[in-house]
């Protein structure tokens, strides 16, 4: 088994850093998250949380699925047979690359809004920053396509949730079950969702986050290791 | 090293694109993998490559899987579909992530792009590239590991002739150094003066594994010719010397013989020729008569 994981990642990483569109993809998040934290200061990284990140996922999932337009995954696995290993470095490397981004962004953000940098904060974005990241690889590996995989780590966040999270009737049981939800609950940032009646703390909450993005990763893992490149 | 294809087979639904194929290829020579488009070409190679999984059977390179090679890129390299690029990363930095996923040097990257004749276009988008220039880029990838064993599917698509008979002399210089070439084509004129051996298939089925001379030879049509104004007498004169003797339009065609033989028979019993030469099989008939009744696709009418 040539289980090389430190050679995909540097693969990974070269094929990341020679493409213009992720730069302007982060430069786009950048200008919306610093933005919106000129607007709203009081909630600087609100910017960040439900524009900046959803972006960032797009560039994570455009690793994979501009991959398969394009036919090149094909040679990705003639480089590296083992996919669990190309997509664990996708993983890697996304994570690493979105985390960061989102880091740098609430810190800028902080210093538009001319707010008190809050270090717990920062760390908790560039945690929702990578772990996001890691759900975006799963989604492209998952559907392949670019526009479905884009649309689906768009709207999930920000238009599926806030709409089940406030049905009339259902939307305070379905509420805390909702991944993004609790996202917003661990970075302690004010989104669309009502108060809900939390079974488990903010670190309960970026746990159960966490598993729902290990969840479609792993199972993109499955799929992707049994159909035909 | 030797590629070994064991009953390999796959089936998509009810199709079995590729059924039982088993065959080897050797090293130090350049092998030809010959069949009608749809023949199953493509997926045998694919199989080979761990891109599609086997309904059954193996393909293996020196006993072991693909996908158990630690680094494969410096064992097998491969030319599928040149087009199966980013188009907007530069030739080189194509190169660079592959030799970083297989800890390749990095100057292996210039050393083929200088083989291939891509320098001046190394830092071109891939997608501005022109079909040939792409055809080299995936040469250059397939080189990039400096592997023994060497699997081109269509090397010469898209290439004008130049880029053609460029591509057929690195085939015979890559199986001079002593790699194993396999070279898919649905078109036997590209093989016949690059191939020491065949490979033919259609519809999946192994049609013919052995050397391009033998090929020939099998599928007939080769003999010598030979034209006279006493036909008949001389067809008697042949046949009672055990030579056999067919009609070719106005002549008649000796099977497994030699001008000498021929024209010394004649020549005992006095009789005129007007024509007495070797006939070679063409590749092309020897071709089209063992894939006959196996092209998958055919035009109507």
């Amino acid at each position: 088994m040539s289980a090389s994981l430190p050679a995909a990642v540097a693969a990974e990483r070269v094929k990341l850093t020679t493409l213009r569109s992720p730069l302007w993809s982060v430069a786009v998040a950048a200008v919306l998250s610093v933005g919106l934290a000129a607007l709203q200061p009081r909630s600087a990284v609100l910017g960040v949380a439900v524009l900046g990140v959803p972006v960032l996922m797009v560039v994570a999932v455009l690793t994979v699925t501009g991959e398969y337009r394009t036919g090149m995954i094909a040679t990705t696995f003639l480089a590296t047979p083992a996919r669990f290993v190309v997509l664990c470095a996708k993983a890697v490397v996304a994570g690493l690359f979105c985390g960061l981004s989102a880091v740098l962004m609430a810190v800028a953000a902080y210093l538009v809004a001319r707010e008190p940098l809050d270090g717990r904060t920062v760390a908790a974005v560039g945690v929702y920053g990578a772990s996001a990241a890691v759900l975006g690889v799963g989604v492209g590996a998952l559907l392949r396509h670019s526009a479905g995989a884009v649309s689906v780590v768009l709207l999930w966040p920000l238009l599926v949730e806030p709409v089940l999270g406030n049905l009339p009737e259902r939307g305070a049981q379905i509420g805390p079950y909702l991944p993004f939800a609790n996202m917003f609950r661990f970075l302690d940032v004010t989104w669309l969702f009502p108060a809900y009646d939390w079974h488990w703390g903010p670190v309960g909450a970026l746990a159960y986050f966490a598993v729902v993005a290990a969840g479609v990763f792993g199972a993109a893992v499955l799929v992707v290791a049994r159909r035909d490149a | 090293m030797t590629l070994e294809l064991d009953a390999l087979t796959k089936t998509f639904g009810t199709v079995r694109a590729v059924d039982g194929l088993t065959c080897t290829v050797e090293s130090g020579v350049v092998t030809g993998f010959l069949g009608p488009n749809g023949a199953g070409k493509t997926t045998t190679m694919r199989m080979i490559l761990g891109l599609d999984r086997p309904t059954s059977g193996s393909a293996t390179i020196d006993g072991r899987a693909y996908h158990q090679l630690a680094h494969p890129l410096r064992t097998v390299g491969s030319l599928l579909d040149a087009r199966q690029v980013h188009p907007n990363r530069s030739a080189r930095n194509h190169l660079r992530w592959l030799a970083a996923s297989n800890r390749i040097p990095v100057r292996r990257v210039d050393e083929v792009l200088e083989r291939v004749g891509l320098s001046s276009a190394a830092r071109a988008r891939a997608g501005t590239l022109s079909l040939g220039m792409s055809q080299r880029l995936g040469i250059a990838a397939a080189l990039l590991g400096d592997p023994p064993v060497l699997l081109f599917d269509e090397p010469v698509n898209g290439l004008d002739p130049e880029g053609i008979h460029w591509v057929r002399s690195l085939m015979r210089t890559l199986a001079g150094e002593g790699r194993t070439v396999f070279v898919s084509s649905h078109l036997l004129s590209e093989m016949a003066d690059t191939a020491d051996r065949l490979v033919v298939i259609g519809r999946g089925r192994l049609i013919a594994s052995m050397s391009v001379a033998d090929f020939l030879s099998r599928s007939g049509g080769g003999g010598v010719r030979v034209r006279s104004p006493q036909a008949a007498a001389l067809r008697a004169a042949l046949t009672a010397e055990g030579m056999t003797v067919v009609d070719d339009d106005d002549a008649l065609l000796v099977r497994q013989s030699s001008t000498e033989a021929v024209g010394e028979i004649a020549a005992r019993h006095g009789l005129v020729l007007h024509e007495l030469r070797l006939q070679q099989a063409s590749l092309e008939q020897a071709y089209l008569s063992s894939t006959d009744d196996s092209v998958t696709y055919r035009a109507g009418g």
